[in-house]
């Protein structure tokens, strides 16, 4: 398994290339689907609905945990420890 | 003789008295330790197990004396020689017979000297008690009331402690001052009636002079022996300075004499007396309730902390006799037999940390739990039942006794309630400090390897049976006793209602 | 009753109390064999239906074994995961462990297979407590306290749901265990449904699991992550289902698991938001209550409970392995621990919902029948939760665990192995059961318990998917910065119970401890020394006073007598002298007496 990971982290681009030829299929496969059993009216009229949805999902959660972190949600470690004299 | 069921057959009563008497005798021939102390055991667990006979034969639907045995004795001077037990006397009996083999097994070690005397003693004492509780005639009654003295006072001038000739004299003398008057009440209700069969005695219109001085002279006998304020100063000394076994036999059954007495004779002989005193002897025991519980807690020698509290507990007990329902006397009976259990078992515990530690003290006894578990264990729930905490027997009673003062007048039942609470506040006080003292304990590491041997977890645990049975389900002995309290109480009132012009004519 | 109904939990039961007993080289059998045994009871009694295994108790019937295709399903589940997360910590030394854990799943066959609230309760109360000795045994610095807040938490639950059982009692009359009236809701139906859903880690009652499941020891986890939560699941489909508040509370739960997920530095906090995520998408599926819906809910909760438990094994390896739990001190452990990397990746692509994996064949049940049901705005959050959940699930976790920056100490990296046999063993049993269940669905929906008519394998679905993944992992590659770990905390809404809490402390230690104390100075100062007083005072009276009179008394008899001693002279001329007067004086005085 190791070997495996080493051989394609040493061919990174190959790689990279690779996922976005597969990407491309996917698109591809996509649009030539049918799609008259989607649930939704924008599924049955966007062929490529759901990959705009995935990626602006994926954008809004990131910079909305982002927002929502920064804006003093996230602290340090030892917020809750006691930090009077006495030892427990 | 009408009130008698007579026995046929074996003379169930005869034999309890008589068997320990035999035993006795034997005692006097073969007087070696250890021959003493087996045999002594024999016959008292003997005894105790034809007295478990009595349970199984006794009728509980009739108020009548039963396994009644009549013979006689003195003709000439109408003595004869008549025993009975009915609902009240039959626990009694039962107290006496039960606790002797638990009375001789806590002096299998404590008592070093002159053995088998001793066992000699406690034999006679158990016939007299056995003869005092059954005796249906009243100059048995005395004779076998005298008949305990004896034994009792050697018992504590021989084996008692440091203070033992002061203790002794003084027990003897102040028991048998109160008895002189008794005989001379005895003697009086002899010539009004010409017999001495105690039945034959009650429930007769008297004149009111006349059942007040018999009723004073009862109560003075009796309230001596109960012990009720302010007659009680020979308690705290005869208990502290008796041995063990002892102790548990005055706390136990000799109290309870003076409860049974006042039971069998001020009430139903005496009953207009009774109505008529009765407050001023309800006074008197509010007051030694609660006088008991403040002395208790004043003590720091454990003996005498149990002694007082004993003064308290027997106030409950004539509380619930002079209350005069039918509550308050099953309360005071079953509290009778309560204090019998639990105030034995106390004594046999603080004999029990006497006999490792050779002091009374409690700064002495201090801190002992950690290295005695078992014994704190047994000590706490004897602690537990003396302060009437529920689950235990003297809960049944004090609730009984309380519920019934409360039907009868409820500012007198408020009243007792302190001495409830002075009792938890001295039992706890002491069952703190024994089991965990505080931060100066002294050293008690040595009472590791002494915890409670087999012998005396045999001589708790039917005691802590008894606490719970009673305490659990008490209904089997209020059913024993329910038909005879039913018939004085009822008498009593009937009596009151029939006469009440002779006491009008005595009110001021 | 009938004797062929075996309730499982008494094998658990029976089970845990034998542990202590077995000793040595016989321990691994044994722990093997007693949840197999489970299993076992529980195939055999998918053959049944019906009621089972009643007694009566004072007015209540005490149901234990209710048989349908609703309970059948889930405590099939529940014993499977029983077999593996005791094969994972077979090694565990500790019985006491192994005896909680046992406690803490006969608990929940119990709560299954139950048909009445009183022992549903009683079931329920006994996972509580035997779960928290889970988090306890862990012995980490943070896991006591924890632990505390676990069971304070859900020890509040309880009485809750007890309060709303016996409204219920006192309403209807009965204690049968069935579905609530959803469209009429009482108070008690509220109070019920709350007591189940903060079991279910509903938001805003969901603050317990990630902190308590973080802290759990490694192999505790493993069995913390299935049961309470999916009992809870069970608990509102069997009570609740169709209640519309669910759907918004399911779909609420769904989102907020997702944000704090992403935020996450501790890979089991991640986890434990993730399962508050999932379980918001079961929720959301028994608010919507059509058939569809719950047959979806119930996929879900099987599912779930295979990868979340694959995943939980995946990060206790490292755990277990390394000491280590963040992001921030972990990383590139691919080359270290590649058999754990290959099985957290196959629960990670199960959780993402991957055609051939797990959720592939649940979430989308789920998510239809919400829009069947046209309940759109749900569905269509669900699906934008179903993109966070690979973004911090399939993505965040395994690249920034396995890959990624490598901040592990040396010491770190010397630890990191792939762990024991049995652990492996486990997860690849798991892995197995993921992509089982996820390539042929067709077992897990005949024991559904509505007829399933959905198919997950279509075409539009697999390019659905497909495309979601594909661009979801797109946007990932290249905001991969701003979703770097940090080493922080998040905080949530159990800011206002700790914070809280403290300020209770505050008060207990500084005013009221004051007036306390105040209070008992009085106490000792006046009444117990006026109380002490008095007792020494009447003990001194009686002694002094009582007995001065007695002894008194005594004391001077004595002295008349040691005077009339001296009367005893011995001589016999004295004794005659002193009889006569005395007779004299005694006939004098009568004869005067007959005078008058």
């Amino acid at each position: 398994m190791r070997k495996i990971i080493e051989y394609l982290q040493a061919r990174l681009k190959v790689v990279i290339g690779t996922c976005y030829v597969l990407l491309a299929g996917i698109v591809v496969f996509a649009c030539i689907i049918d799609r008259t059993h989607a649930h939704t009216a924008e599924g049955r009229a966007l062929p490529i609905f759901w990959s705009l949805f995935g990626f602006i999902a994926a954008v809004i959660i990131i910079g909305v945990a982002r927002w929502y972190g920064h804006s003093g949600i996230m602290t340090r470690e030892d917020y809750y420890d006691d930090h009077s004299a006495q030892d427990d | 003789m009408d009130s008698l069921i007579i026995k046929e057959g074996f003379p169930l009563l005869s034999f309890l008295i008589f068997f320990p008497l035999a035993g006795a005798v034997v005692l006097l021939f073969f007087n070696g330790e250890k021959f003493a102390r087996y045999w002594t055991l024999a016959i008292t667990m003997i005894t105790a197990a034809f007295s478990i006979l009595l349970i199984t034969g006794f009728d509980t639907t009739t108020a009548k004396f039963q396994f009644a045995e009549v013979h006689n004795w003195i003709p000439q001077l109408n003595i004869h020689y008549i025993l009975g037990v009915d609902g009240i006397s039959i626990l009694m009996v039962l107290l006496s017979t039960l606790i002797m083999p638990l009375c001789i097994l806590a002096s299998w070690r404590y008592i070093k000297t002159r053995v088998s005397q001793f066992m000699f003693s406690m034999l006679i004492m158990e016939v007299s008690m056995v003869g005092l509780f059954t005796s249906l005639d009243f100059v048995l009654f005395w004779v076998f009331w005298e008949f305990m003295l004896i034994p009792m006072y050697l018992l504590i001038a021989v084996w008692g402690g440091p203070r033992k000739d002061y203790a002794s004299i003084k027990f003897f003398i102040y028991t048998l001052g109160g008895s002189v008057f008794l005989l001379v009440a005895i003697i009086a209700l002899y010539m009004k009636n010409g017999t001495f069969f105690i039945p034959d005695m009650m429930w007769h219109h008297y004149s009111m002079t006349f059942q007040i001085l018999v009723f004073l002279a009862f109560f003075l006998a009796f309230a001596i022996k109960v012990p009720m304020f302010p007659f009680h100063t020979w308690l705290p000394a005869a208990h502290v300075e008796a041995p063990t076994a002892g102790s548990v036999i005055l706390a136990s059954v000799l109290l309870k004499m003076g409860a049974y007495g006042m039971l069998r004779f001020c009430l139903p002989i005496t009953p207009q007396a009774t109505f008529l005193l009765a407050p001023y002897i309800l006074g008197l025991s509010i007051a030694g309730i609660i006088y008991g519980g403040f002395t208790a807690l004043a003590q720091h020698d454990m003996k005498k902390l149990v002694a007082y509290s004993s003064v308290g507990h027997m106030g409950f007990v004539t509380l619930g006799i002079f209350v005069l329902n039918i509550r308050s006397v099953e309360g005071a009976i079953i509290q009778m037999l309560n204090h019998g259990v639990t105030t034995g078992a106390l004594f046999l515990c603080v004999g029990m940390i006497y006999e490792r530690t050779h002091s009374r003290e409690l700064s002495v006894a201090t801190g002992i739990g950690k290295y005695m578990p078992w014994y704190v264990t047994f000590l706490a729930f004897f602690a537990l039942s003396s302060f009437g905490f529920p689950g235990t027997n003297s809960f049944i009673g004090e609730f009984l006794i309380l519920a019934g003062t409360f039907q009868a007048n409820k500012f007198l039942a408020l009243a007792a309630i302190p001495g409830a609470v002075l009792a938890a506040a001295y039992m706890l006080r002491m069952l703190q400090k024994i089991i965990w003292g505080g931060t100066n304990n002294p050293d008690q590491s040595y009472l590791k390897k002494h915890d409670l041997g087999i012998r005396e977890i045999a001589t708790l645990a039917p005691l802590l049976l008894f606490v719970f049975w009673i305490g659990l389900d008490p209904q089997p002995f209020l059913d024993m006793m329910h038909h005879s309290v039913v018939n004085l109480i009822t008498q009593l009132n009937f009596i009151q209602q029939q006469a009440p012009h002779v006491a009008s004519a005595f009110m001021r | 009753m009938t004797s062929s109904f075996i309730h499982p939990a008494l094998i658990m039961i029976v089970g845990a109390l034998l542990i202590p007993f077995i000793r040595g080289p016989l321990r691994k059998p044994y722990l093997f064999l007693v949840p197999l045994l489970a299993f076992g009871a529980v195939i055999s009694n998918s053959s049944l239906h019906g009621i089972f295994a009643t007694y009566q108790f004072m007015d209540w019937r005490i149901v234990f074994g209710r048989i349908d295709k609703l309970s059948t399903v889930f405590a099939f589940i529940m014993a499977i995961m029983a077999m593996i997360g005791t094969l994972y910590g077979l090694h565990v030394d500790n019985a006491k462990e192994h005896m909680a854990a046992w406690f803490y799943v006969a608990g929940s066959f119990g709560a299954i297979y139950c048909g009445d609230y009183l022992s549903l309760f009683l079931f329920l109360e006994m996972m509580a407590f035997s779960s928290v000795f889970l988090i306890w045994f862990r012995r980490g610095e943070k896991s006591l306290d924890s632990g505390y807040r676990y069971i304070l938490v859900h020890a509040t639950g309880g009485v809750i749901l007890l309060f709303g059982i016996l409204l219920r009692y006192q309403a209807v009359g009965n204690m049968t265990f069935n579905l609530l009236d959803v469209h009429h809701p009482e108070l008690y139906t509220w109070l019920i449904m709350i007591g189940f859903a903060l079991n279910a880690a509903v938001v805003p009652m969901h603050f317990w699991l990630p902190d308590a499941y973080s802290q759990a020891s490694f192999n505790g986890a493993v069995f913390l992550c299935a049961f309470t939560t999916k009992t809870a699941v069970y608990t509102l489909a069997r009570a609740c289902a169709g209640m519309d508040i669910l759907v918004v509370l399911g779909v609420i739960m769904a989102l907020y698991g997702v944000i704090y997920a992403i935020m996450e530095n501790d890979i089991r906090k991640l986890l434990g938001w993730s399962i508050v995520s999932q379980v918001g998408y079961m929720v959301a599926g028994i608010g919507i209550g059509t058939e569809l819906a719950i047959d979806g809910a119930c996929a879900h909760a099987v599912v779930h409970i295979l990868y979340k438990s694959l995943l939980f094994m995946g990060t206790g390896s490292v755990l277990y392995m390394t000491g280590k739990t963040k992001f921030t001190e972990l990383g590139g452990l691919y080359k270290k621990m590649p058999g754990t990397m290959v099985f957290t990746i196959i629960g990670c692509l199960s959780i993402s919902a991957a055609p051939f994996f797990a959720a592939y064949i649940s979430k989308s049940m789920i998510i239809t029948a919400g829009f069947e049901s046209h309940l759109n705005w749900a569905a269509w959050l669900l699906m934008f939760g179903a993109a966070g959940t690979f973004l911090y699930n399939g993505l965040k976790l395994p690249y920034f665990l396995f890959f990624g920056k490598n901040n592990c100490s040396e010491e770190t990296w010397a630890k990191a192995a792939d762990p024991t046999w049995n652990m492996m063993m486990a997860m690849a049993a798991g892995s197995a059961l993921c992509i089982i269940v996820g390539t042929f669905p067709g077992f897990l929906y005949r024991m559904l318990p509505y007829p399933v008519e959905y198919n997950p394998y279509t075409v539009y679905h697999l390019a659905e998917t497909l495309q979601l993944m594909g661009f979801v992992a797109l946007a990932f590659f290249l905001l991969k910065k701003y979703i770097t770990p940090e080493d922080k905390i998040c905080l949530d809404v159990d800011w206002f119970f700790r914070m809280g809490g403290r300020l209770f402390m505050w008060i207990a230690s500084h005013p009221l401890q004051w007036f306390d104390t105040a209070w008992g100075e009085a106490y000792r100062a006046v009444g117990l020394r006026s109380l002490m007083t008095t007792s020494r005072f009447w003990s001194w009276f009686d002694w002094h006073g009582i007995d001065g009179v007695v002894d008194g008394f005594a004391r001077s008899i004595r002295a008349l007598g040691a005077r009339v001693r001296i009367l005893q002279s011995g001589q016999v001329q004295y004794s005659i002298y002193y009889a006569a007067s005395f007779v004299a004086i005694l006939l004098i005085a009568y004869v005067l007496s007959q005078l008058s």
